[in-house]
């Protein structure tokens, strides 16, 4: 009985070895695209018509082809001029905000952004997006120029 | 030199109580004072919120004024309050004379787009918190909240750690 169980506590320990931790990150694809768009259309309602680096997001959606199509309509507009098959050409465009990372918040999305502002000044932006909403955004790490 | 014995004729201790809490943890509430940290002075509250104006305006929006009298009950109605802050900042501030403001923040009403400061609250020896509301008749609005730190070093000024924006309510 006793080596039954060591045998199969042996073998559960060394399929979890075999297969490393279980990606916790993994996040969908359409859920990524609500929080950027979400994002998108906040970060226009609060500081101004800047748009989105359209390569940040191709990087954030899979490298997908028809990265516009997978926004949502009324956040199209606040994506960036540029082919994103140019991306990672070194010919994309540059803006001064940056989306970098989409991560996991509890039961929402954390979507950090990363800002120059003028004069050299720097910041990030954390916006919890809950579906095509922003609940909050945290500003903070200020680097004075 | 003894100690004075209460005279006769002074209020009983309970309506002394009675009368003096609300006051003391009235005043408390807007320094934080009521947990035993030194209450915030004028110009403590007026040099944070220099640099929150200054940071608000420089990074977030200039779109909006500040409501003068909002910064007028929070600097202890002082008559003068235009003075505490830089020249920078008090160009922010809307034209209100203190005569026409309103005697509370409870009586403060939003009803002009603005941005309008609620309270300047310590939450630590070296840590404060200011709450302010943006709020635009036909677009709607966002609370702000500003936490303040200051080193327990050097000049030890307030400067800004993080801001937190949201109950969003955006049309």
């Amino acid at each position: 009985m006793r080596l039954a169980v060591l045998i199969s506590v042996a073998t559960v320990l060394s399929a979890c070895a075999t297969s490393g931790p279980r990606p916790v990150n993994v996040i969908p694809l359409e859920q990524r695209a609500q929080a950027l768009t979400a994002v998108i259309n906040m970060r226009r309602q609060l500081f101004g018509p800047e748009p989105a680096n359209v390569c940040d997001v191709h990087r954030l959606l899979d490298g997908l082809s028809n990265v516009r199509e997978l926004i949502r309509a009324d956040a199209r507009g606040g994506i960036g001029p540029g082919d994103e098959r140019t991306c990672g050409t070194g010919e994309a465009p540059r803006g001064s905000w940056r989306i970098v990372a989409i991560e996991r918040q509890g039961g929402a999305l954390r979507v950090r952004v990363s800002t120059t502002g003028s004069g050299g000044a720097a910041y990030y932006e954390d916006y919890t997006a809950r579906g095509f909403s922003v609940t909050e955004v945290r500003i903070h790490d200020f680097v004075y120029d | 030199m003894g100690v004075a014995s209460a005279s006769p004729s002074s209020p009983p201790a309970a309506w002394r109580r009675a009368f003096l809490l609300p006051v003391v943890l009235s005043a408390c509430a807007l320094t934080g004072g009521a947990r035993g940290l030194p209450p915030l002075t004028v110009a403590e509250r007026a040099q944070a919120l220099d640099e929150v104006i200054g940071m608000r305006h420089d990074r977030i929006s200039d779109r909006l004024p500040v409501d003068a009298c909002s910064v007028f009950l929070v600097l202890d109605r002082d008559p003068s309050f235009r003075d505490h802050l830089g020249s920078y900042q008090r160009a922010r501030l809307t034209a209100d004379a203190p005569a026409s403001c309103p005697a509370t923040m409870a009586e403060q009403r939003m009803t002009r787009d603005g941005w309008y400061v609620r309270s300047v609250v310590r939450t630590g020896r070296n840590d404060m918190v200011v709450t302010a509301v943006q709020t635009e008749a036909l677009r709607g609005g966002q609370t702000e909240r500003y936490f303040l730190h200051r080193g327990s070093e050097g000049p030890r000024r307030w400067q800004l750690r993080e801001v937190r924006i949201g109950d969003f309510s955006y049309v």
